[in-house]
């Protein structure tokens, strides 16, 4: 038998990343701004979900996609406001990919959506490696996780463009060194936009809903 | 409990053969990695795949030895059964965005040595692909 070497250099996230470009192409065809959360558990994705669709679901179509390994108890808070929501239960996987993200997509009325959240799987690590097709990433890193994490989890960082920092209301409690923390992720990522919040209090919020508010702006006047 | 009518819940159900209980990367990216091998094997029209040459980048967040063990699973059954699997693993280089100094950073401190800037782009060391394959 001869043995020969084939030489392939073919990126293994190809398919996944070939995936998102395709669902990313349908939400731009529908002018759906696509927003994907991302922190580790209990930072607050389904705390800053539910503020945002009160701040923002008067004037715009709210529609959020839930990734759990388990259970629908997000998805209920999220079904109580009234707003379309799908449950992705990744079973044995640690984040959503493109294909979960399809099949929850062609549950959704794509034509009756505004901004769609995406609500990943709470993992610092490997969301930020998987491309769904949204237009933003953003990620909640809560002040009792400590000050320490862009040095952990670089990637997240690098990859996010906002960077919303939850539970400010706790830091008098806390040894979270907010300046030093927001110098570390800028210089990680100076095009982040990092904004302290507290979902409990509703401090910061307005900056985050205006940003999101502007974006969902420039999406409409693109797809149009 | 009981499924609010009104909205759908997805199981994602892993496709291949296998029943075990995990969470974690590795599997869906061994998936991905058995199936460019096995699609470039049978373009070649291989009957059996020897090696497979990774590059797994340090900074790509991927396990070696978990891709090994997923593998070995996986590609049971397959052309690519008993494959052998070579990683390399380039290590993470950074460049510092002020003094343009390149370093490879000592483990998460990711401060420039020459001028202590914090600012730095990554230029290598999130390599995630398949370089080449065996076959016979």
């Amino acid at each position: 038998m001869t043995v020969k070497v084939l030489t392939i250099k073919e990126d293994i996230l190809g398919m996944n990343k070939a995936k998102a470009g395709q669902n990313r192409e349908r939400l731009h065809t529908h002018g759906i701004l696509a927003v994907n959360v991302m922190s580790s558990p209990g930072s607050g994705k389904t705390s800053l979900i539910l503020r945002t669709i009160s701040g923002v679901k008067a004037n715009s179509r709210i529609a959020v996609i839930e990734g759990d390994i388990a259970s629908q108890v997000d998805a209920d808070k999220v079904h109580e406001q009234g707003v379309p929501v799908i449950q992705i239960n990744t079973g044995d996987r640690c984040h959503l990919d493109a294909n979960m993200m399809e099949k929850a997509m062609d549950h959704l009325a794509l034509g009756d959506i505004d901004l769609l959240l995406i609500e990943n799987v709470g993992n610092l690590v490997c969301p930020a490696e998987f491309d769904l097709g949204e237009h933003r990433k953003v990620m909640i890193l809560s002040a009792p996780e400590g000050d320490d994490k862009p040095y952990k989890y670089p990637l997240m960082f690098t990859e996010a463009d906002v960077v919303l920092i939850n539970k400010v209301d706790l830091l008098p409690y806390l040894d979270f060194d907010l300046t030093r923390f927001i110098q570390v992720v800028s210089g990680l990522n100076p095009k982040a936009r990092i904004l302290p919040i507290s979902c409990k209090t509703g401090e910061g919020l307005e900056a985050w809903l205006s940003w999101l508010v502007s974006e969902m702006d420039d999406k409409k006047t693109v797809s149009k | 409990m009981a499924l609010p009518k009104s909205y759908y819940c997805l199981q994602s159900q892993p496709e291949p053969t296998y029943n075990q209980n995990q969470t974690v990367h590795e599997l869906s990216i061994t998936e991905s990695i058995l199936s460019i091998v096995l699609e470039k094997a049978t373009t070649a029209q291989a009957s059996r795949v020897t090696r497979v040459s990774l590059t797994v980048g340090k900074l790509s967040g991927v396990v070696g030895d978990s891709v090994e063990f997923y593998f070995e699973l996986l590609s049971r059954d397959t052309v690519a059964a008993g494959a052998v699997l070579t990683i390399d693993q380039p290590q993470a280089r950074l460049r510092c965005r002020d003094c343009s100094c390149e370093f490879m950073p000592a483990d998460i401190d990711w401060t420039c040595p020459n001028c202590q800037n914090r600012g730095v782009d990554i230029m290598s060391g999130r390599e995630f692909f398949v370089d080449s394959i065996e076959v016979e």
